[in-house]
């Protein structure tokens, strides 16, 4: 709460310096209000996301020779889970909010030589040609607090410089001297990621603790880097791109079994680390025949083997050594491609389709683990596009091809959106889960959902 | 028998057929032709008719090479649009948005309002390239070929509406007829269009479009745009397009203000670097 009035003090500062300060015709103040409110279709219709989230936005110009910009969010986020009479005095449980400096950054151009941008600061990179869940799109940790939200960055804080030697093409450098984690789905996806135990036959999950080793805080283990070349040629834009990237999320490098307080329990601790890639990417964007066409790919490089350790020696008492077993999960000597393929198509009538495939999501690493996900969008605009019919819109996602019946999730998010006017957006959406197998996904079928949704500019 | 037919016909037409060839000096040449043996009037024929409608594919060529010309003439230009589009029942809506655009082939049109629409921005290249930037999504992307004929931004005008692309270019124009004050030509795209054609009033005297009358693939009229033009220094300024869409009744009014002529531009201001504002 304190941290969230700092922010905001820290904007309406920086709003008023500029304006007092500076050409109003320069500045530009804007933002939108979203209201975002979830239940389950089942269970009671118990309600599983809140939000009032106010996104600012502040760009200030100086002639045509640099530009700063800011986005920050303020935000009551979360169901407040009130369970004791202190709790009512305590707006922080019963009233959640949160900020969040999203970015802050200054460009300048021509910047130090003709022909060069610098951007300084944090920022979004958006490296590559997909619809949000791009392979190569690397440079900046996936927020996924919010599931249902694909493709959401956190910003990265640094330097970009990009230098344009020819009109059609680039060359853009990025370094990122610290490291920052993704952030994890909340509220009933929190266990998403986290995949299912198998113990052995009788035992049970007792106590389950972690511990988070971060990267040494020198600026070697933290940095993150990339270039990339970008052109165009013949009607098609390309790229391409190397990164060295530190995973946002993090993978169990060493699991502790231990017995837990009550008899057939286990308590399990795990250590977690972030491991560390070299990414050779390219990626591609065209129209064929009236259709727009892209791809990604982004062949990964492992810095070193991941290998996630189990030591069980304090199940057994009397072992006069460690107890530990191996396990690997990405094999260094073999780099692996995660890869992806779309295209759209805007009909007569104005409809619009888009569909990609894509080998590999982004918690996915090692040339075994990557699933398959189709994704498809089909929007349908009436009344002179006041309302928006999205009759298609999901995914399919199959991790076994063999096994399809076993291995599988869909989801299905029909949509309908009515803007009554240029700056106002209301939504109803259902969010369906159906699945099987162990795959991310697959897991969600308790948890499909109403959505109620108002979007409003200024 | 064929070669009696063609010449009788010849004959029938040989007044107003003498006319139009003097009015494109070529009288002498055709006196000529009328003194050689009956055997060589079919190539003849064919060849007189050949430089009839080339004459006429000649002239519709001239006026809107002309008709470019107008539209074109600035070296640069920028300035606003207020675009005002009404739906069916009346109801107003304004956007505005910041426009340049240098020579023939290079356009920037960037919105500024309403917010929900602000920092959108469409850019127009040579070679039937198109980009456009979306600040939700923070990076710009192609326009492909099918999306060329939806409409910009909410308004009546599609992405091929808003090329910058010269008509003689798109085009091959035919001149339908001559009206007091007026040149009426017929323009059939060369290429991909989801247009069929554009029937378009040229103004006889000073050679800009006064309306256009755009045709879907079925040669069903489904919009058409008026144009209102003044002059500005050396130039004439596009004042005001009123685009009615036929089919949904519905239309967009664009006014243009704060013009600037011959500014400069560079074309490092029409690139995708420049896109994101």
């Amino acid at each position: 709460m304190v941290h969230a009035g700092k922010w905001i003090s820290l904007v309406l500062l920086m709003v008023s310096a500029g304006l007092w300060g500076q050409d109003a015709s320069n500045i530009s103040f804007g933002g939108r209000y979203e209201g975002d409110g979830r239940f389950l279709l089942g269970n009671g219709n118990d309600w599983v996301w809140s939000e009032h989230r106010l996104s600012l936005r502040l760009d200030q110009r100086f002639s045509d020779r640099s530009r700063f910009h800011t986005t920050l969010w303020a935000r009551s986020i979360g169901i407040p889970e009130v369970t004791q009479m202190s709790h009512l005095y305590n707006k922080g449980i019963s009233d959640p909010f949160q900020a969040e400096l999203r970015e802050m950054w200054v460009e300048l151009r021509d910047f130090p030589a003709k022909g060069f941008d610098v951007i300084i600061g944090r920022q979004h990179v958006g490296w590559g040609t997909a619809d949000g869940i791009g392979p190569t799109d690397l440079l900046n940790a996936p927020d996924m607090e919010d599931l249902l939200d694909f493709g959401r960055k956190r910003g990265a804080d640094g330097v970009s410089l990009t230098w344009y030697p020819w009109q059609d093409f680039s060359l853009q450098a990025v370094f990122l001297p610290r490291f920052r984690t993704a952030m994890l789905p909340v509220g009933v996806f929190s266990d998403i990621l986290t995949p299912p135990l198998e113990l052995p036959m009788g035992l049970l999950p007792g106590n389950l603790t972690d511990t988070v080793v971060m990267p040494l805080p020198g600026l070697g283990p933290q940095a993150a880097a990339g270039l990339r070349a970008k052109g165009f040629l013949k009607g098609v834009d390309f790229s391409f791109s190397y990164q060295l990237v530190r995973d946002g999320l993090p993978y169990a490098s060493m699991n502790t079994l231990a017995p837990g307080q009550e008899p057939g329990y286990l308590d399990i601790h795990s250590h977690l680390r972030f491991a560390r890639y070299h990414v050779a990417g390219f990626d591609m964007a065209t129209s064929l025949a009236g259709v727009g066409v892209w791809g990604e790919a982004a062949l990964h490089f492992p810095d070193k083997d991941l290998v996630m350790q189990t030591d069980v020696t304090p199940l057994f008492p009397g072992a006069t050594a460690p107890i530990i077993i191996d396990s690997m999960l990405v094999d260094k000597t073999e780099p692996y491609l995660k890869w992806l393929v779309g295209a759209d198509y805007h009909f007569a009538n104005g409809s619009y389709l888009n569909i990609q495939f894509l080998k590999g999501f982004i918690h996915e690493h090692g040339r075994q683990n990557l699933d398959n996900y189709f994704f498809i969008r089909y929007e349908l605009p009436l009344f002179q596009d006041r309302i928006t019919v999205v009759p298609v819109n999901g995914a399919f996602i199959i991790s076994d091809f063999q096994q399809i019946e076993d291995n599988h999730a869909i989801i299905y998010m029909p949509e309908v959106a009515w803007q009554p006017n240029l700056n106002t957006t209301l939504s109803v959406a259902a969010v369906v889960f159906q699945g099987k197998g162990d795959g991310m996904f697959s897991r969600l079928n308790d948890f499909s959902q109403f959505r109620l949704r108002l979007e409003y500019f200024f | 028998m064929y070669i009696k037919l063609i010449k009788k016909k010849y004959h029938h037409h040989k007044p107003e057929y003498q006319q139009i060839a003097s009015s494109i000096n070529l009288k002498k040449r055709m006196i000529m032709k009328t003194r050689t043996r009956r055997i060589v009037l079919l190539p003849a024929a064919i060849m007189v008719l050949g430089i009839l409608f080339g004459a006429s594919l000649q002239d519709a060529s001239t006026i809107l090479t002309r008709m470019d010309d107008v539209m074109y003439a600035p070296k640069d230009i920028k300035g606003r649009y207020s675009i005002t589009v009404i739906d069916r029942s009346g109801r107003q809506e304004v956007r505005e948005a910041t426009f340049k655009q240098k020579g023939t082939d290079r356009r920037l049109v960037r919105f500024t309002s309403p917010a929900s629409q602000a920092g959108i921005a469409f850019l127009s290249l040579p070679n039937d390239v198109m980009y456009v930037y979306l600040p939700a999504f923070g990076r710009e992307r192609r326009i492909a070929a099918s999306a060329k004929n939806q409409n910009f931004a909410g308004t009546d005008l599609t992405y091929e509406d808003m090329e910058s692309v010269p008509f003689s270019q798109k085009y091959t124009p035919r001149l339908l007829r001559t009206e007091p004050g007026a040149f009426i030509l017929e323009l059939k795209p060369r290429g991909r269009s989801d247009y069929s054609k554009i029937v378009v009033r040229v103004n006889r005297e000073h050679f800009y479009p006064e309306t256009m009358e755009y045709y879907d693939r079925g040669n069903r009229q489904v919009k058409e745009a008026t144009y209102t033009f003044k002059r500005v220094g050396r130039y004439w300024n596009t004042e005001q397009i009123e685009m009615r869409n036929l089919r949904r009744n519905t239309s967009t009014r664009i006014r243009t203000t704060d013009v600037q002529y011959d500014t400069g531009l560079s074309n490092d201001a029409f690139t995708v670097r420049r896109l994101r504002g």
